[in-house]
């Protein structure tokens, strides 16, 4: 079974909800020792500028902001959609820890041998 | 594996046999006409300027996943010399 796992996340805060829940999905799947990539798409790009997720805290869940800071410290890489950073005039000197612009052959490349996703 | 690699970086103007100055394209649509290109001149190196920030990690990527060679890079110039296969 491969090792690695995908979460793709379109959502930010047009949906804090489902934002929150990837990022604690991808939490468990690193903790489970998967090589785990959340990939930042559409919306979802918003959420790999600092301060961006400061603000997000869901019921029930633990801050935004300390789900991503896990995630990474975890050894969890994000991976941001280049064309949608550019679409919304994002900030590269923003970038959170971790955070990593890449096109889609980044993301082609770390699937290719078979890859789980879920998709947020 | 996927991690970020040490690109090999050198003279930006080393020799090669076509420029292309793909100027801010990236992801699929780079990729697409940097294939095209590719296919064109089999053994040849071609000396790519993208100044698209996801180019600097997708196109050790793209090398890797298709069989051309990299031969240096300068990411931070957006200058990415790759040999054709074939």
């Amino acid at each position: 079974m491969s090792g690695k796992f995908v979460v793709s996340l379109t959502r930010a805060k047009d949906d804090t909800d489902r934002a929150t829940v990837a990022f604690v999905v991808a939490n468990a799947a690193v903790a489970s020792e998967k090589d785990v990539v959340v990939f930042l798409n559409i919306e979802g790009t918003r959420l790999s500028q600092s301060g961006y997720a400061d603000d997000i805290h869901e019921s029930g869940f633990a801050p935004l902001k300390e789900l991503i800071t896990s995630f990474v410290e975890a050894g969890g890489k994000i991976y941001v959609c280049s064309p949608c950073f550019k679409k919304r005039s994002l900030d590269e000197d923003k970038l959170i820890p971790g955070a990593k612009i890449v096109g889609g052959a980044m993301l082609v490349e770390f699937m290719s041998e078979g890859c789980p996703s879920l998709s947020y | 594996m996927t991690e970020t690699v040490q690109l090999p970086t050198g003279n930006s103007s080393a020799p090669f046999d076509v420029e292309w100055d793909a100027g801010d394209l990236g992801c699929g649509e780079l990729l697409l006409k940097l294939r095209v290109r590719l296919r064109t001149m089999p053994g040849k190196i071609i000396r790519l300027i993208a100044r698209d920030r996801g180019a600097i990690e997708d196109i050790p990527s793209y090398c890797r996943i298709t069989g051309h060679q990299l031969l240096r890079a300068e990411p931070e110039k957006g200058i990415f010399f790759i040999k054709a296969k074939g």
